[in-house]
């Protein structure tokens, strides 16, 4: 049996309830265009939609100060936030950690006039040096944007620690859960985020095609996409409103119904002990590591961790480790950049990328030990120690 | 051991070559990432046998197959080097 170590891009075992909730939607028959007309079908439709906002909000511990509005995953979620606060003139604060999904849709905004300054990381471990803080706010600082865990390294952000720096400055919070809903307890209690950008696919274990922005309501947004809400259709506005403003156009309600149950299976499970479980295949796998010398590991390792290990044999492409890791061990992870090219630039890794491995709760310490003796095997019998 | 990789500028394009040189014509290739030092890509690159690159090749012009470069790529296991083709 393959062994898929690439949870960081997506689950590939999901829940069953997942599949079931997903199998009944569609063969039912009893469905139809939630907020598209007042038969029961569109109202069963609506009604499935409007629980599974409310499971998000549960899921996120968030009060009625915020909103759920669904998208088709992190990279729309982040894109519709950036573009709808930021404005020409506007500063932005970011770090070296983000994904492509935050950086691209920055640089873009930045052509419009938008300023953007980076939290940088050290080398190796890409740890942040948030006293550099201070330095990067201006005048014109609107907000802080990024992500809860490193999709290379697996670090977290200093939470509290952003928090505490956006209330002292009066700033937006947007911070990107991607790699963290799901495995990590969000919690929006304090009402200091003021967004959270999350996909449904990776560890919530939703399907794919399916996330959303949990956001403050009283934030002055402006959509991304605009369309049919089903209700104002001679207005040339859009629905102020949210949710409708950013949610034009049918909803993915097959998605959204499986993000629903893949919700309940994490509450049944509890986030704590994904965490946990989590947490000891990542402990593991590390310790393993530690024994082998061809092996540089990346990310601090005495703070909190997603888990997410990246590594490289020696200078060896990461490349043609995966693909050997694939093709002669069946253990699939992922090589290269991770769509996140300012992280490699901090941990040295630009020209050679990182192999990484990523794990979920569907995984197991043996297969964690088949990683670790394949990593053993190509050392030996590939040559990495006669180069 | 010498074998040859196609890069090419989309994950879509390697995917079409893949299905016409595999699945159409039964050509022995596989996807595999583009080694990173060859180009600093998290992309797909399609590894093919040599004895079937006259083959292959004229598969790509018949059909008119979106490709970036070629590389033959020397050696074993983690100990190899790539050489990129001057196509004329």
């Amino acid at each position: 049996m393959p062994i898929y170590l690439d949870n960081a891009a997506t689950t590939a075992q999901k829940p069953i309830e997942v599949a079931n909730k997903i199998n009944d939607i569609l063969t039912s028959g009893a469905y139809g265009n939630p907020s598209r007309g007042t038969h029961d079908y569109a109202l069963q439709g609506f009604r499935e939609i409007e629980e599974v906002r409310d499971k998000v909000k549960g899921l996120f511990n968030a009060s009625n100060v915020y909103e759920v509005c669904f998208t088709s995953g992190a990279t729309m979620s982040l894109n519709t936030t950036l573009h709808g606060l930021l404005n020409s003139g506007d500063h932005v604060i970011t770090t070296a950690w983000e994904h492509n999904s935050v950086l691209r849709p920055l640089w873009q905004l930045e052509k419009q006039g938008v300023k953007v300054s980076y939290l940088n990381g050290a080398q190796l471990t890409g740890e942040l040096d948030y006293s550099k803080l201070d330095e990067l706010v201006q005048d014109n600082t609107k907000m802080i944007v990024c992500t809860h865990a490193s999709n290379v390294t697996g670090n977290l952000i200093d939470l509290d620690l952003i928090k505490q720096f956006c209330l002292q400055h009066n700033l937006l919070f947007v911070l990107d859960a991607s790699q963290t809903a799901g495995q990590w307890p969000i919690d929006l209690n304090d009402e200091v985020i003021d967004v959270v950008c999350f996909t449904g696919h990776k560890s919530l274990y939703g399907p794919s095609g399916v996330g959303g922005i949990c956001l403050k309501k009283d934030l002055d947004i402006k959509p991304l996409v605009t369309g049919g809400d089903g209700m104002q259709t001679f207005n040339r506005e859009p629905n102020k409103q949210l949710p409708g403003l950013l949610e034009s156009g049918t909803l993915n309600l097959v998605g959204i119904a499986g993000l629903g149950a893949a919700i309940d299976y994490l509450n049944q499970e509890s986030i704590e002990a994904i965490k946990n479980k989590n947490k000891e295949l990542h402990d593991l796998f590390y310790q393993e590591l530690q024994q082998i010398p061809e092996i540089t590991i990346y990310g601090d390792f005495s703070q909190p961790k997603a888990s997410v290990i990246s590594l490289n044999i020696k200078d060896v492409e990461s490349g043609l480790v995966s693909d050997i890791l694939w093709h002669n061990y069946g253990i699939a992870t992922r090589p290269g950049y991770h769509c996140a090219p300012m992280i490699h630039e901090t941990l040295g890794t630009e020209q050679q990328g990182s192999v990484r491995f990523s794990f979920s709760s569907f995984n197991t310490k043996e297969e964690v030990l088949k990683a670790i003796s394949a990593l053993k095997d190509i050392i030996e019998n590939e040559g990495a120690d006669n180069e | 051991m010498e074998y040859g990789i196609i890069l090419f500028g989309s994950t879509h394009d390697a995917m079409n070559a893949e299905k016409v040189l595999l699945k159409e014509n039964k050509l022995p290739v596989r996807i595999m990432p583009t080694p990173t030092a060859v180009k600093a890509t998290c992309g797909f690159a399609l590894r093919y046998e040599l004895e079937s690159e006259v083959e292959i090749f004229k598969l790509i012009n018949d059909n008119d197959l979106v490709y970036e470069s070629l590389v033959h790529v020397k050696g074993k296991g983690l100990n190899v080097t790539y050489q990129t083709l001057e196509l004329a």
